[in-house]
C-alpha cells in the first residue's frame, strides 16, 4: 500500500509546523522520518494517522484520499513511544481490541491473537497485564495490537525511545523482520540516525516542517545534498574550497574533483570529509590526497576506533576515526606530529 | 540511643493521643447509642422502626439517596469530563463553583430552594418547594462535588495516547469511552459514589428546610430522628440512628470490597 502526501501543511497558531510537504512512499517500504525534536516529524505522522487535522494539502493511502477521514476509517496501525497499552486489559485483550471493534468471531479472534503473540515471541504472556511486562515486552504487545486488524500501513512514533539500548537494538531487528515478513508499508519517526540507518529502506530528513532530502541511508551519508543532512547524519569535517577545472582547491592544496560535480565548476564549495575517510599517519609517511601536517590535539576512545583531533599547521582542526590497530602500529599519541590525508570527500554548493 | 528512646516515647504518646481521640469522638457515641437503644430489649426497637412514619421516612431516605447517587454519578462524570477536556470561557469559574456545596451551609441551600421555588419565587409555578422533589434537588446539590472531584484528577492524568490508540484501532468515541476511559476512572467513580451515598443518607439541614419536614410526606430518616428526640421518643431516635449508621457502614464496606475486587482483577 502506497502513501502519498501532496503539499500537506499543518498550522498551530501562526506557526507552520509542517510546510507544503510532498512525499511518496512505495508499497512495502520502511520509510524513516529523521529529524530533531520539534522538527514536525511526529505531527506529520499524526496527520497521516488522522490524529491531527491536515490544514492544507492531501493524503492518499493506497490511492484513496483520506485527508478528511477520521482515524477510525484510515486503516492505519499506530505505535506510540510510551506503549500506551490499555492498563486494565491483559496483553491478549489489548491485541484483541481492534478485532473486537470489527466484531470478529470469538474463535477466529483467539487464533489471530495467538498468532500475533507468537509473532512477537511472547506466546505465554497473553494473560499478563501491562504492569507485569517489561518496557520491551509492552512495546512488542503494542506492535501486535497495531498489527492485529491487518492495517494497510504501520506508523511508529519513536517506538524505541523509552527503552534501554540493548533492548532497542533487539527490537529494531525484530521490527524489521516482522515488517519485511508481512510486507507492510511502514513509516517510523525517530531522531536517532543510527536507528534510521539500521531500519530504513529510505530516510527523509525533516527540519522545521520541511522535507530537506530523501534518499537511501548510503546516499544520504555519502552524497548528502544539504549541509544540514551531512551534519545531522554522522560527523563531518567541513573545509572551504573552490571547484575549478578538474580539481578542487583547498587553500594552496589541490585535490582531484569528484565525479559528477562539473556543475559546481567555478564556484566556491564546501568540502565534506567524514572522519572515517581521514588518514592519520606519523609525519614523513606518504599519504593519498594530503591535507598537510599537524599535531594530535586530542584522542578519545570510541569503542572500535579512537577519535583523533589533529590541528593542522594552518590552524584547521580535522577529526579522524583511526582504528586501534593503526594507533598502536604507528604509535599515534597526544602531541604526535602527523600527516593527514583524505580517502574520500564530497562537495556541496557553498552555503550562502 | 537517647534519641531513639525519645522517638519511642513520642510515638507512644501520639498513639495514645490518637486512640483516645478516636475513642471519644467515634466509639463513645456509638457505644452510647447502641447501649441506650437496647435498654428495653430488641422488641421495642423493631416496633418503632416498623411503625408507618418510620417506614415512610426510611423509604424517602432510600429513594432520595439512590436517585442522588444515580444523578450525581452520571452528572459528576459529565462535569469532570467537560472541565478536564474542554477549554471554554468561564471554565475556571465553574471549576471553582463545583466546591461551593462543600463550604455552603446546607440550611442556606435549603433556604435558596424555598426562595426560588416558593410561593413568591421565580419558579413558583413548578411547585417544588416543600415537596420530596425539593429534598432531592438539595441533596443532589450538596453531594455534587464528590464524584467530580474524585474523577477529575484521574481523567487529567490519563494520557491522550490511550484514546488515540483506540481510535486508530477503529473504535468510535463512544466505544472508546465505554471500553477504555470508563474502566480507568471506575475506582474513582466508585469512591465518589460512596461519598455521595453517605452524604445523601445523612443529609438533614438542607432537606429539612427545603422539604419542610412534613411527617409521612417530606420527613426523611434524619428528620425523623430529630422529631423523635423532640417528642421524647428515645427508642425511636436510637433505633433509627442505629439503622442509619449500619446502612452507612454497610455501604462503605461493600464499596471497599468492590474496590478491592476490582483492583485485584486489574493486577
Amino acid at each position: 500500500m502506497s502513501i502519498v502526501l501532496e503539499r500537506v501543511t499543518k498550522i498551530y497558531g501562526t506557526e507552520q509546523v509542517v510546510r507544503d510537504l510532498s512525499l511518496t512512499i512505495e508499497p512495502g517500504e520502511l520509510f524513516v522520518l529523521l529529524g530533531a525534536s520539534g522538527s514536525g516529524k511526529s505531527t506529520l505522522l499524526r496527520m497521516i494517522a488522522g490524529l491531527a487535522a491536515t490544514d492544507r494539502g492531501s493524503i492518499y493511502l493506497n490511492e484513496r484520499d483520506v485527508t478528511h477521514l477520521p482515524p477510525q476509517k484510515r486503516g492505519v496501525g499506530f505505535v506510540f513511544q510510551n506503549y500506551s497499552l490499555f492498563q486494565h486489559l491483559t496483553a491478549a485483550q489489548n491485541i484483541a481490541f481492534g478485532l473486537d471493534v470489527k466484531r470478529m468471531p470469538r474463535r477466529e479472534k483467539k487464533q489471530r491473537v495467538q498468532e500475533l503473540l507468537e509473532l512477537i515471541e511472547l506466546p505465554e504472556h497473553g494473560n499478563r497485564r501491562p504492569a507485569q511486562l517489561s518496557g520491551g515486552q509492552q512495546q512488542r504487545v503494542a506492535l501486535a495490537r497495531a498489527l492485529a486488524p491487518k492495517p494497510d500501513v504501520l506508523l511508529l512514533d519513536e517506538p524505541f525511545g523509552a527503552l534501554d539500548v540493548n533492548i532497542r537494538t533487539q527490537l529494531r531487528r525484530k521490527l524489521r523482520q516482522i515488517q519485511q515478513q508481512l510486507g507492510i508499508t511502514a513509516i517510523l519517526v525517530t531522531h536517532d540516525q543510527e536507528e534510521a540507518f539500521e531500519l530504513a529502506d529510505r530516510i527523509g530528513v525533516i527540519e522545521q516542517g520541511e522535507l530537506l532530502e530523501v534518499g537511501t541511508p548510503v546516499q544520504l551519508y555519502r552524497h548528502p545534498k544539504e549541509a544540514f543532512t551531512a551534519n545531522f547524519i554522522g560527523q563531518a569535517n567541513w573545509l572551504s574550497a573552490q571547484r575549478n577545472g578538474r580539481c578542487v582547491y583547498v587553500d594552496h592544496l589541490q585535490l582531484p574533483a569528484p565525479e559528477n560535480t562539473d556543475h559546481l565548476s567555478g564556484h566556491d564549495v564546501d568540502l565534506l570529509i567524514r572522519p572515517e575517510s581521514v588518514v592519520v599517519l606519523p609525519a614523513g609517511y606518504d599519504v593519498q590526497n594530503p591535507l598537510g601536517q599537524g599535531i594530535v590535539e586530542q584522542i578519545e576512545f570510541a569503542g572500535t576506533h579512537e577519535r583523533v583531533t589533529v590541528r593542522l599547521e594552518n590552524g584547521t582542526r580535522i577529526q579522524a576515526m583511526v582504528s586501534l590497530v593503526d594507533i598502536h602500529e604507528y604509535n599515534i599519541q597526544h602531541q604526535s606530529r602527523v600527516v593527514v590525508g583524505v580517502r574520500d570527500y564530497h562537495l556541496l554548493p557553498c552555503r550562502a | 540511643m537517647a534519641e531513639k528512646r525519645a522517638t519511642h516515647w513520642t510515638a507512644l504518646v501520639l498513639i495514645v493521643l490518637v486512640v483516645a481521640y478516636a475513642g471519644i469522638l467515634l466509639i463513645a457515641p456509638i457505644t452510647a447509642i447502641v447501649q441506650q437503644a437496647f435498654v428495653d430489649g430488641i422488641q421495642p426497637m423493631l416496633d418503632s422502626i416498623t411503625a408507618p412514619d418510620a417506614r415512610e421516612a426510611l423509604r424517602l431516605t432510600a429513594i432520595i439517596a439512590l436517585a442522588t447517587a444515580a444523578i450525581n454519578t452520571v452528572m459528576g462524570i459529565l462535569v469532570a469530563w467537560v472541565l478536564v477536556r474542554y477549554r471554554f470561557p468561564g471554565r475556571c469559574f465553574i471549576d471553582g463553583l463545583v466546591d461551593l456545596p462543600f463550604v455552603m451551609s446546607p440550611v442556606i441551600v435549603g433556604y435558596v430552594v424555598i426562595v426560588l421555588f416558593g410561593r413568591e419565587g421565580w419558579f413558583a409555578g413548578l411547585s417544588i418547594a416543600f415537596t420530596p422533589r425539593a429534598m432531592l434537588l438539595v441533596t443532589v446539590f450538596v453531594s455534587l462535588p464528590f464524584v467530580v472531584r474524585e474523577v477529575m484528577p484521574v481523567l487529567r492524568a490519563m494520557p491522550p495516547e490511550q484514546e488515540e490508540a483506540a481510535y486508530t484501532l477503529g473504535a468510535s468515541r463512544l466505544l472508546t469511552f465505554r471500553r477504555i476511559i470508563l474502566p480507568t476512572i471506575r475506582p474513582a467513580v466508585i469512591y465518589g459514589l460512596v461519598l455521595t451515598l453517605a452524604r445523601a443518607l445523612g443529609e438533614f439541614g438542607a432537606a429539612a428546610v427545603a422539604g419542610g419536614g412534613v411527617q409521612g410526606y417530606t420527613e426523611n430518616a434524619t428528620i425523623y430522628i430529630f422529631r423523635s428526640i423532640h417528642d421524647r421518643n428515645d427508642t425511636g431516635a436510637y433505633s433509627m440512628a442505629i439503622l442509619l449508621g449500619v446502612i452507612s457502614v454497610a455501604v462503605l464496606l461493600s464499596m471497599n470490597i468492590l474496590k478491592q475486587v476490582q483492583s485485584r482483577r486489574s493486577q
